[in-house]
Parts: structure tokens; C-alpha cells; sequence
């Protein structure tokens, strides 16, 4: 490491600059110890870095974490049995794809490789967005920091960035949504249905036998279900991370009851797409797709068939 | 709670610390402290103060705990301020006292009714300041590098202007644990439990390491190398030409190859070339001192010409270098020629008449203003029994006399304040001036035996106390150097003047060589003027010994001493002098003696060719041990395999064959995992022929592996993979 390099060179310097205006035999004697003290590290430390070089090292990350959680970060020893390592380091760099933001952590860590070693930071995960991790060499340094082993490491992860709940002003009216038509239902049955005349063919269990015998005319129930207007739910995102985080956590919110009670509903991506949510795995694939929008402008799309509650990190609205 | 073994091994080392930067503090000022009591009293301490690092969770706690022991030890202050202050003036006095060379406190610094004759009560206060310190730092913050320089800063005034090194264990130790931190600081942060471990493996690595370099590079075997004092010289040289830019004086002495100052500090050991200067022609029978440079000002080991202000007070009209009177009688003439390129004209004593080839450049030297080749001097050979026509009184004479008392006295204040007392110690003061002066020259030559195999001045120190207090050898320029100081210091005007020193053999041309460039001394004789006087010891006053050792290295070191029986190289007739110079002789400026080369391979340090032994003796030791420990491991391995019963070695050779399979990553067969697991598992005791398939197949894999692997691998796992 640069910094241990730094400080042995101003030790070593400093000694060097005693034995100078010293005149005794401890300056000389202090300088040659300087001057070993650099290799006796290597000696020490050299079959355990081979050994740890040898076997590798692994480096793991959550896949996915709520915003503000602390995020761990797992190194691990690839041998079955721990082995002492003197010192080693690592830079892991995270880029956050939704806010743009790249932030780098060093792992320095000197001891006995066993067990996993956890590390734990909130400082990548204060925003939501997709955090992509990338590793690529660990260094096994002697036990001063000043000679090293690299080791290729090649590691690359995503870690999804998960906004936590936050409830909006209002809700969307999912219980009483327009219906705007109806059509027929396959399954034959339905307390919604339409009268028309007997066709051949019409199951005679549909007869409707009071409006038959008043028209005196056979008459049957049309089975049909009601077309709702679509509950399209509209994030606005913007160029803040902060307001993001506020607006995707009422989204997270919304969605959550939306699941709960079963109501199908979409969610605006762009002009053109849009993602229909089911279920809870629905939303960690909303999360992804928000996530990779390059581009936050997004077109007031407003459709006639469609109620659009518009998220955004202050406010919220419905579209008549 | 942090792991045992390091919070054991960090209280040691609080312990260590303490006690032995104490005692390096204490033995380096020479204070009085009771080396027992100061164990004692932090061993408690320790105890105390490593015990709460540990087990006192919370700042909280851990704070009170501070501050009750805080006012506890206020407390005990205030009740023994009366010691604790006496004891302060006693350490302080001493530490002024190591300091006084340097700093103008002379008067002891008082500020107790009466002082202490020891520091037992303080130092154990120190020490309990020092192990809070220590373990809060090294136990409880871990922060290995804040106690570090911590105890760097306690350490450092110890080596400051001191002359006395401290204790030699204590410094050792502490060596040995600052370095021990140092390297184990990561491990110790970032692991408790193996922290303690590798901090205690440092520790006795470390601990060998110091001693092997210090039985390897014994403080008596010390020599300094001469690079760190040429790099000394050359950082306070460039230090001093930034301070001295804004310099009054300016050397004003203008005269091709003559140096207008000599540094004597650069002086070490010296070769010399038998370069040929000049030839002299005399009627004069015996030593001849011919002069050529007067040296007027001294000062960090430094001899400058006149200086701008001195030429303006100079008497103009006063001529030192040649007689007042003129005497035709018992004058003597001498013919020179030279073949150096250096103009000055080499005068013996006294002249008669100044040559006329020359212009007398004050009282400084004689410029040879012709460029002559060969030139006469007529002289009136030196009597130290009849001086009295050297020169008259007159009005001239006076007023020289004045503008030599007033610039040929001056000496650096501390080196005069020694010489002072050097003279006191041998009683110099009471003595008449003519025996005084005898008295000091017998005193100066006595001081140290002549060789030129003599170091360097160290740095910060003056030549002339060097010599007297220190040096056991010396040459011309120390001796005169020490004899002009110790003149001047009794008030006596003096000056160091070069020139060649030679044995003139009557109506015959001498050679003189660089070798017989030489320094002596003229002091100032009130009816006389200047008299040359001359201290370097003469081979009569060289140990038999060294004799030997000169006579054998005579021809490729001869000395610059003033030669008494020389009879050898330098009679020449007319004839060979013809002969001679036909021989092309690149002439060299031998004006003064530091112009003689210095011996590039004269002895150096063995200091880093025995720490490499050491190092080399350090790693052989550490081979060897690791080697041992290959060949113990395999033999145990071998046994485990040969000895005991059927299953336990069964269970043995599965656990060594599951450890090589895993670099290949080839699967164990399944009936050798049968054999194993039936060993292990079941009561039945497997037969010699199951036992004889794991030998085999163990064999077997162990030969695939290596075969398999790359050389580097395979080195590792015979040879590093054993170790562990």
C-alpha cells in the first residue's frame, strides 16, 4: 500500500537523517535495523501469503437490500481450513445505475482467513437504485503493507436497492373504478349478464323464464363480466435522489395494498410501456425495469380507459 | 473483552515501554533513579491500568476510572509537592546541565528551597502517567503508532546534544518492542486472537534480529563511515552557504592557487602523491621551514585569510614578513625553483629583503607576481637564541602590534572556555610566557601521537578540543591547529600558517615534494614579532609500533611530520636536477597540506558488511529451523502411518490423501473411502491387505499430484504445504 510504502520511507528517512548528525553507534545500529525490518515482515509473512494466494480469496454481496440498510459485504477463504493472512486489500467500486452515483470501498483486513468475514456499510445503500459491484484484484501484502501478491478476482454483482414503504396522502379509489363495458364470460356463469334472444344452441339452464313468459318470446342470460377502467399507477421520476427514493417508497406502498387485495393494476414505464403487476415478484421486476431508465422525462401519457394516479415525491393525483 | 493472549502481551509491552524509556531517559541525563523501585511501581500500575483498558466496557466507566486515578494522583502530588518539586529541579538541573554546551544557562536553574539527589518520587509519577497512556492507547484504542511516537518523543532529547547514549538494554528493548508494533500493527487491529499470537512471534523474531545486529556490530568495533561525515560536511556546508550569502567580510587575499580558507573538518585520512613543487638550493644545513600562507581567523574548525575589514585597519606602511633591520652578515641566499603553477613566493626565516619578483600582500603572504620560475631569497637563518634584529620598536612596529593583538586572538567562545581549562588542570596560567608557551607546545605534541590515518572531526565539535579530549592521533594540521587555539586562549596571538617543511643539505638541490607540505605556528614575540613554533611530534615521539608499521608503508606513505632524518630522496646534484626536470612532472598545487589527496581506500566501516553477515546468519538460522521442521513433520508423518493400530493408521493415511486430493480435485475411490470410513466408523479392525491399498493408493496419488502439478506448485506443496 502506497501508505505504508510513504511511512517507512519517512521512517527509514528519518533514521537515515539521525545517523547522519548522530554520532554514536546507535544511529548506525538503528539504520541497519530500519533496513531489515522490511524483509524480516517479508519473511514472516511470505509462506502464509503464498498459501493464501494459492487458495484465493471470494468476495459475496446481498442481492438485494431496503434503502438506508446497512450492506454486507462477505469475504471468504477458499481453503477448507482458515489460514493466517498478514494483509489484505481490496477495492470494491459500486456504481448505482439509477442515480448515477460510483463510490469505492477499500477492504483492508489482517488475521486469521476462517470464517466469512462481514463487513457492513450504509454508505452505498442511501438511495434506492441498482448497485452494480465490481472487484477485480485482492492484494496479499506482508504484514508491514509494503510487499504484495496480487490476486485476479474478476467479481461482478448487482445488488437491488429496495425503497422502503412510505404512505401516500391518498389512496387510488380501487374499490369503485368506472366500468366502462362488459364482455362475455367464458366460464358460463355470472351474476352480470345480458338478455338476447334464444339462439340455437343456447343452454336451456340460461333461459331467462320470467322475461320469456312476459314477451312470450325465449329470451336468455348472456353471461358477461364488467370491463373496468385500468388502474395504471404513474411514478414521476426526477433527476433528484431523494425524491425518487420519497416517490418509489409510496409506489412500494400503493402496490403492496393494490397485491393485498387483489387487484390487478399496471404501472407506467414509459410512453409505450407499461408492466402490469400481480404479485410481489412483479415488483422487484417494476423496480428493475424504473431502475434502468436512462431517461426520467416521461410523457404525461393520460389514457381514456385508464385511471392514472400519479406518484410523485410530494404530492400525489388521480386522473378522472 | 479482547482476546487474552494480546491484552497479556500488550500490558507486557505497556510495562517495557515505560520502564525502559524511563531508564533511557534517566541514564542518558545521568539522573538518579532507583531502577527497582521503578519496576515495582509500574508493574503495579500496569496491572492496574490494563486490567481497566480491558474489562471497563463503556466510556462511561472507563472515563470515571481515569479521572478518579487523576485526582488520587493529584492528590498524592499535592500532599509530596515539597519532593516532587525538588526532585523536578534536581532532573532539570541535570537536563540543563547536558544541554549546557549549547545553550547559555550557565547558572543552575533554581525553583526549590533545596535540590533532590534523586528523582525516584517523580519518575514514578512519570511512570504512572506513562502506563495510563501506554494502555489506553495500546489496550484500549489500539493505536499501536500513537504510543509509538509517544515513546519516540520521550526517546528523542536523549540523543539531542547529548553525548552520553542511554542505557544500552533499556534502548534495546525498546527497540525491540516499538519495531514489534510497527510490523504487527495491522494483525493486531483487525484480529484480537491472532493478533496476540503474530505480535509474540514478532516480538521473539524481532527480538533475535537485535541481537544478532548488535553481537555482529559491537559498539566498540564502531567506526563512522566516512560518507555520512562527507554527507554531514556537505548539508551543513550548503546550509552554512545560505546563511553566510549575506556576509559582511569578503576575502579580499587575491593570489592564483592560494585557498583563502581551509576547512579542517574535511581533513581525514591522508595519501600522499610525492608530487614534486620545487627544488631548493641553500648553503644552510638542516630543517628549513619555508612559508607560504598566514592563516589570521579561526572559527568552526575553519582558517581564513584576512578579511575585507582586517585589510582596511592593516598598518600599511608596517612589512612583517621581512626584518627591520638589514644584516649583510651570517645571510645566507636561497635559489628556488618551482614547478607548481601557484604563485606564491616561499620564504624561509626571516628575510632580508622581499624578493623583487614579488608584492607582500599584508601580512598574509608574498604573490609572486612574475610568474618566476626560479627566483633567490635572501635570508638570516632562523636563532631562537639572538631574535633581537628581527625587528625594531618604532611607530610601525607599534601600530602592528596593536592590529595583531586585535585580530590574532580571536577563538570561538566555548572551545576557549575549554582550553581555559585544560590550561587550569595543568597550570599553565601562573607559568611566564616563554615557559608558558614551551609548556603548551610540549603539551599540544604530547597530546596525541602523530599518524596519518586520522579520522575526521565529527561534526559540531572543534579540532583542538577534539585532539586533546578525544583523538589518539593526529598530523600536522591538528597539532597546529590545537597549539595556535590553546595560544590564543591564554592571550597569547598566534596564527596557522602553511608551507613546506624540508631538510636542506648545504650546496645541494633538494627536491621538495607535496609530501613535504606541512602546518605549523607563529605567535606574536612583543620585541621579536612572529616566531615560528612548530608542535607536530617528531618520529621520536611515535610508538615503536607504529614506527614498524610506517617502515613498511614508507614508500607508499610517506609523512608530512617535520622529517628530522631524512637523508634520502632529495640531494640532487646540478647535473641530475638537469636530468630531473627533463622529466615531465605535472606540477601540483601543494600550497597547503589539505591539498594532498585523501586516501579513497583507507579503512572504512565494517558496520554494513556485518550486518549483511548478520542478516545472511539470521536467515541461515530461520532455514535451517524451517528445514528441521519439514523433516520433524515428515517423520511424524511417516510414523503415524507405520506405527499404532490398523485403523488409527488407516484413519491417518485417509486424512493425508483427502489433504493432497484437494489441489487436484480428483475424487478418492470409493473402496479407499470404504477402507477409511469403516476404519473410523465401525469396531471391526481392518485387515493388513485394506491397510496395504490405502499405502498404495496413497503413494500412488501423492506421485500423480506432483508429477501433475507445475514446478512452482509443486514446490509449494512439498515444501510450503509441509509446514503448515
Amino acid at each position: 500500500m502506497l501508505k505504508n510504502v510513504l511511512i517507512y520511507l519517512v521512517v527509514l528517512l528519518s533514521v537515515f537523517i539521525f545517523s547522519i548528525f548522530y554520532f554514536a553507534w546507535f544511529s548506525w545500529y538503528l539504520l541497519i535495523l530500519t533496513l531489515s525490518v522490511p524483509f524480516l515482515s517479508l519473511f514472516l509473512s511470505l509462506p502464509f501469503m503464498i498459501i493464501t494466494a494459492a487458495k484465493g480469496v471470494s468476495v459475496f454481496t446481498e442481492d438485494e437490500i431496503i434503502v438506508g440498510e446497512k450492506l454486507s459485504v462477505c469475504i471468504s477463504f477458499r481453503g477448507e481450513k482458515g489460514v493466517f493472512c498478514p494483509l489484505m486489500k481490496t477495492k470494491l467500486k459500486f456504481k448505482n445505475s439509477f442515480t448515477g452515483q460510483k463510490k469505492s470501498m477499500k477492504i483492508i483486513y489482517s488475521g486469521l482467513l476462517k470464517d466469512a468475514i462481514y463487513l457492513k456499510s450504509d454508505k452505498f445503500t442511501r438511495n434506492c437504485g441498482c448497485l452494480e459491484v465490481n472487484a477485480n484484484y485482492v492484494k496479499i501484502y506482508d504484514m508491514l503493507g509494503i510487499f504484495f501478491i496480487p490476486i485476479r478476482l474478476k467479481y461482478k454483482a448487482e445488488v437491488l436497492i429496495m425503497p422502503k414503504a412510505k404512505e401516500p396522502s391518498f389512496l387510488p379509489d380501487y374499490e369503485h373504478i368506472r366500468i366502462i363495458g362488459y364482455k362475455p364470460n367464458s366460464n358460463g356463469f355470472a351474476e352480470e349478464y345480458e338478455l338476447r334472444e334464444y339462439q340455437k344452441g343456447d343452454s336451456l339452464r340460461n333461459i331467462h323464464w320470467k322475461i320469456s313468459a312476459r314477451h312470450n318470446e325465449l329470451i336468455v342470460k348472456d353471461p358477461s363480466v364488467p370491463i373496468y377502467r385500468e388502474l395504471v399507477l404513474k411514478p414521476v421520476i426526477t433527476n433528484v435522489a431523494k425524491h425518487n427514493d420519497v416517490m418509489l417508497g409510496k409506489l412500494i406502498y400503493v402496490s403492496d395494498i393494490l397485491i393485498k387485495n387483489s387487484k390487478e393494476f399496471y404501472c407506467l414505464l414509459s410512453d409505450d410501456k407499461k408492466l402490469e403487476i400481480r404479485s410481489k415478484d412483479d415488483i422487484k421486476t417494476l423496480m428493475r425495469e424504473l431502475y434502468s431508465i436512462k431517461n426520467p422525462q416521461q410523457a404525461l401519457l393520460c389514457e381514456e380507459n385508464a385511471v392514472v394516479y400519479t406518484i410523485m415525491h410530494d404530492t400525489e393525483a388521480v386522473s378522472a | 473483552m479482547r482476546d487474552k493472549t494480546i491484552s497479556i502481551i500488550d500490558g507486557f509491552f505497556v510495562f517495557l515501554l515505560t520502564v525502559c524509556s524511563l531508564h533511557c531517559f534517566s541514564s542518558s541525563f545521568e539522573i538518579e533513579v532507583s531502577l527497582l523501585v521503578l519496576i515495582l511501581f509500574t508493574s503495579v500500575f500496569t496491572v492496574i491500568f490494563s486490567l481497566s483498558a480491558v474489562m471497563l466496557k463503556g466510556k462511561l466507566r472507563y472515563s470515571i476510572f481515569l479521572s478518579v486515578t487523576l485526582i488520587i494522583v493529584i492528590l498524592f502530588g499535592f500532599l509530596g509537592k515539597n519532593t516532587l518539586i525538588a526532585q523536578l529541579n534536581y532532573v532539570v538541573n541535570k537536563v540543563i546541565y547536558a544541554y549546557s554546551g549549547y545553550l547559555p544557562i550557565v547558572s543552575r536553574v533554581s525553583f526549590s528551597s533545596f535540590t533532590a539527589v534523586s528523582a525516584n518520587s517523580l519518575f514514578t509519577m512519570l511512570s504512572l502517567s506513562l502506563s495510563c497512556l501506554l494502555s489506553f492507547l495500546l489496550i484500549r484504542r489500539r493505536r499501536a503508532f500513537l504510543a509509538i511516537i509517544c515513546i519516540i518523543i520521550l526517546i528523542v532529547p536523549c540523543f539531542v546534544l547529548v553525548d552520553t547514549l542511554p542505557s544500552i538494554l533499556s534502548l534495546l528493548i525498546v527497540c525491540t518492542v516499538l519495531f514489534t508494533l510497527y510490523v504487527s500493527s495491522y494483525v493486531r487491529r483487525y484480529d484480537g486472537k491472532m493478533g496476540g499470537l503474530i505480535t509474540m512471534l514478532t516480538a521473539l523474531v524481532m527480538a533475535m534480529l537485535v541481537m544478532v545486529v548488535y553481537f555482529l556490530n559491537p559498539i566498540a568495533g564502531y567506526k563512522r563511515s566516512e560518507r555520512l561525515d562527507d554527507m554531514l560536511t556537505y548539508a551543513m556546508d550548503s546550509i552554512d552557504d545560505v546563511m553566510s550569502k549575506a556576509k559582511a567580510d569578503t576575502l579580499k587575499v587575491k593570489a592564483k592557487g592560494v585557498r583563502q580558507e581551509i576547512n579542517l573538518a574535511d581533513e581525514g585520512h591522508l595519501r600522499q602523491t610525492h608530487t614534486p613543487v620545487m627544488t631548493i638550493k641553500s648553503s644552510y644545513n638542516g630543517r628549513l621551514y619555508l612559508k607560504g600562507v598566514a592563516y589570521a581567523n579561526y572559527d568552526k574548525n575553519t582558517w581564513t585569510v584576512l578579511n575585507e575589514k582586517q585589510e582596511k585597519s592593516y598598518p600599511n606602511n608596517y612589512s612583517s614578513i621581512t626584518m627591520s633591520q638589514s644584516y649583510d652578515v651570517n645571510t645566507d641566499i636561497i635559489k628556488i625553483s618551482t614547478m607548481s603553477e601557484e604563485r606564491v613566493i616561499y620564504t624561509p626565516y626571516y628575510l632580508s629583503d622581499a624578493p623583487d619578483i614579488g608584492t607582500q600582500l599584508y601580512d598574509v603572504l608574498i604573490r609572486n607576481d612574475t610568474s618566476a620560475e626560479n627566483y633567490s631569497v635572501t635570508y638570516k637563518p632562523f636563532d631562537e637564541n639572538n631574535t633581537s634584529f628581527y625587528c625594531e620598536e618604532s611607530d610601525e612596529f607599534n601600530r602592528y602590534k596593536d592590529f595583531v593583538y586585535e585580530n590574532y586572538l580571536s577563538v570561538p567562545e566555548i572551545t576557549k572556555t575549554e582550553m581555559l581549562q585544560k590550561a587550569e588542570e595543568k597550570g599553565f596560567s601562573d607559568l611566564p610566557k616563554t615557559q608558558l608557551i614551551e609548556e603548551v607546545r610540549n603539551y599540544v605534541e604530547n597530546s596525541a601521537q602523530y599518524s596519518l590515518d586520522t579520522e575526521k572531526v565529527p561534526y559540531g565539535k572543534d579540532i583542538s578540543t577534539w585532539l586533546l579530549n578525544e583523538s589518539d592521533t593526529g598530523y600536522c594540521v591538528h597539532f597546529a591547529t590545537t597549539l595556535s587555539v590553546m595560544l590564543r586562549s591564554l592571550g597569547i596571538p598566534s596564527r596557522y600558517v602553511t608551507g613546506f617543511c624540508v631538510n636542506s643539505d648545504s650546496d645541494y638541490y633538494t627536491l621538495v615534494t607535496s609530501d613535504d607540505a606541512h602546518a605549523w605556528v607563529e605567535y606574536f614575540d612583543d620585541n621579536t614579532g612572529w616566531v615560528p613554533i612548530d608542535s607536530t611530534p617528531t618520529e621520536s615521539a611515535v610508538t615503536e609500533e607504529e614506527s614498524k608499521s610506517y617502515e613498511t608503508a614508507e614508500d607508499e606513505q610517506p609523512s608530512t611530520e617535520p622529517s628530522t632524518n631524512k637523508e634520502s630522496d632529495s640531494q640532487l646534484s646540478d647535473t641530475d636536477l638537469d636530468e630531473e626536470k627533463s622529466v615531465e612532472v605535472k606540477a601540483t598545487t601543494v600550497a597547503s597540506i589539505s591539498e594532498s589527496t585523501f586516501d579513497d581506500s583507507a579503512p572504512k566501516t565494517s558496520g554494513f558488511s556485518k550486518s549483511v553477515i548478520a542478516i545472511a546468519v539470521f536467515m541461515m538460522i530461520v532455514l535451517i529451523v524451517l528445514i528441521l521442521r519439514r523433516v520433524l513433520v515428515l517423520k511424524l508423518r511417516e510414523r503415524s502411518f507405520s506405527k499404532s493400530g490398523r485403523n488409527n493408521r488407516a484413519k491417518n493415511i485417509y486424512k493425508y490423501i483427502a489433504k493432497i486430493s484437494q489441489y487436484n480435485q480428483i475424487p478418492i475411490p470409493k473402496n479407499v473411502t470404504d477402507i477409511a470410513q469403516k476404519a473410523r466408523f465401525s469396531n471391526v479392525r481392518i485387515s493388513k491387505s485394506e491397510l496395504e491399498t490405502m499405502i498404495v493408493f496413497a503413494k500412488k496419488r501423492e506421485k500423480a499430484i506432483l508429477e501433475d502439478a507445475s514446478f512452482m506448485k509443486r514446490l509449494y506443496l512439498k515444501y510450503i504445504l509441509v509446514l503448515v
